[in-house]
């Protein structure tokens, strides 16, 4: 069980549902509506922030994270339930790749063996998450001004 | 079949990230073997990227395929009307010669009136400067008819320096006709169309209106997202085409209710020698 601590969820789990949730948007070929994108953010890194602290077997939070998503995709960006569900799972399996990619030498580089270890130095675990946000940031932003969409209509459409 | 596959590597995509969480977590691989495979993993995510979109993109091109042969069609028997009437014209004209000649003026008075009501709609949508729209519109007349709706029009503008391309105009109006249509089929009394153009000094706008039921605020906010749908399963391309065709031409889809109407406002475009 990761005793992920409450400050994590304010300046690790809500930015990074932030970006999830534009990148959601862009892949779903809508506009940013940040009010929407912030609430869904915030309601998802409290679900995320919940199930860690359940008393259930490593991985199946992720499972209940692509449904929360889903459904908070749905509700708050208007789409059609199958492509929230497809939106949903592409942008976390988006996040599980780049935090492997990112996080995993950044660790090493710092000495450690696993991403366990840090669990319990929450600036640590906070600022080590932070690459992984600016990159997949970065990558909605290009995304977005390209006008690339995955579920919207027409690949130069908004 | 789309569907099926877009889930089916979605599911893949998903087992294949949450399998790398799961060994990251029992640190079964060392960190730096976790990011190369990693790596490989974010390859292969991209790679289901292009798939899904370029399958979205068939669905896409499948829907303006069927839109277009429609609107084929809708020009074929346009040809067809405008070729049998003016074959017809000849013999109007010899009845009306003869009529006039044996001094049966009233006789050849009546028998204009109806001539021309006969043709009244066609000669009508000749007042567009759009040949693609007037295809549509009379393809779109001849389906109102059967299914007893009154399509009525209000032509203000010619719409001559509308710059739209023939897909974009059969993938807008074509799509809001037949969701017209569709709407105005569920009223049995007085079910109507309205098909009206208008301009200003810098803009055109065209209006689709139809005597359905209103639209739920529940229905306005979800309307035109991909796949959304009233109609059933695999349906829900028509207003977000619309919506994309008619931002393409950095126009407006505006939605009043009572009667429901969809108004496209699109800015003019005038054509220059130079």
């Amino acid at each position: 069980m990761d005793n992920m601590p409450v400050i994590a969820v304010f300046f690790q789990s809500v930015p990074e549902e932030i970006v999830l949730f534009s990148l959601a948007s862009v892949f779903l070929g809508l506009k940013m509506q940040w009010k929407r994108i912030l609430t869904a953010a915030v309601i998802s890194a409290f679900a995320s922030y919940l199930v860690r602290h359940l008393p259930i077997s490593f991985g199946f939070h992720i499972v209940v994270g692509v449904i929360v998503n889903a459904l908070l995709i749905y509700y708050f960006l208007n789409r059609n339930l199958f492509y929230s569900f497809c939106t949903s799972i592409i942008v976390l399996a988006s996040l599980i790749i780049a935090e492997n990619i990112i996080q995993n030498p950044v660790l090493m580089m710092l000495g450690y063996k696993s991403p366990q270890e840090i669990w319990n130095n929450t600036f640590l675990r906070v600022v080590i998450s932070y690459p992984t946000i600016i990159a997949l940031a970065i990558i909605t932003g290009l995304l977005h001004k390209r006008k690339f969409s995955l579920f919207g209509t027409g690949k130069n459409k908004k | 079949m789309n569907r099926l596959l877009i889930i089916a590597l979605s599911i893949i995509t998903f087992l294949v990230a949450s399998l790398l969480d799961i060994l990251n977590y029992l640190n079964f691989i060392n960190v730096l073997h976790m990011a190369l495979i990693s790596l490989l993993v974010g390859f292969y995510l991209i790679t289901i990227i292009i798939i899904i979109r370029t399958l979205k993109d068939k669905e896409e091109f499948r829907e303006l395929v069927t839109k277009q042969n429609e609107y084929n069609d809708n020009l074929n028997n346009f040809i067809t009307v405008l070729r049998s009437e003016r074959h017809d014209f000849m013999n109007h004209f010899t009845v009306l010669g003869g009529l006039l000649s044996i001094g049966k003026a009233d006789l050849a008075g009546d028998y204009l009136k109806d001539v021309l009501k006969k043709t009244k709609t066609n000669t009508q949508l000749m007042v567009l400067k759009q040949p693609v729209l007037i295809a549509l519109l009379n393809g779109k007349l001849s389906q109102t008819e059967n299914k007893g709706i009154k399509f009525n029009f209000k032509l203000e503008s010619s719409l001559e320096y509308l710059s739209i391309n023939s897909i974009d105009i059969t993938a807008i109006f074509g799509n809001l006709i037949d969701n017209a249509i569709d709407a105005a089929s569920l009223e049995n009394n007085s079910a109507f169309i309205l098909f009206q153009t208008s301009e200003s000094p810098s803009t055109y706008t065209i209006s689709v209106s139809n005597s359905g039921p209103s639209i739920s605020e529940e229905i306005q906010s979800k309307m035109f997202s991909v796949g959304f749908s009233t109609k059933g399963s695999g349906r829900g391309y028509g207003l977000s085409i619309v919506m994309s065709a008619v931002e393409k031409y950095s126009g407006i889809l505006a939605l009043s209710l009572n009667p429901t109407t969809f108004s496209v406002t699109f800015p003019k475009i005038m054509k220059t020698d130079d």
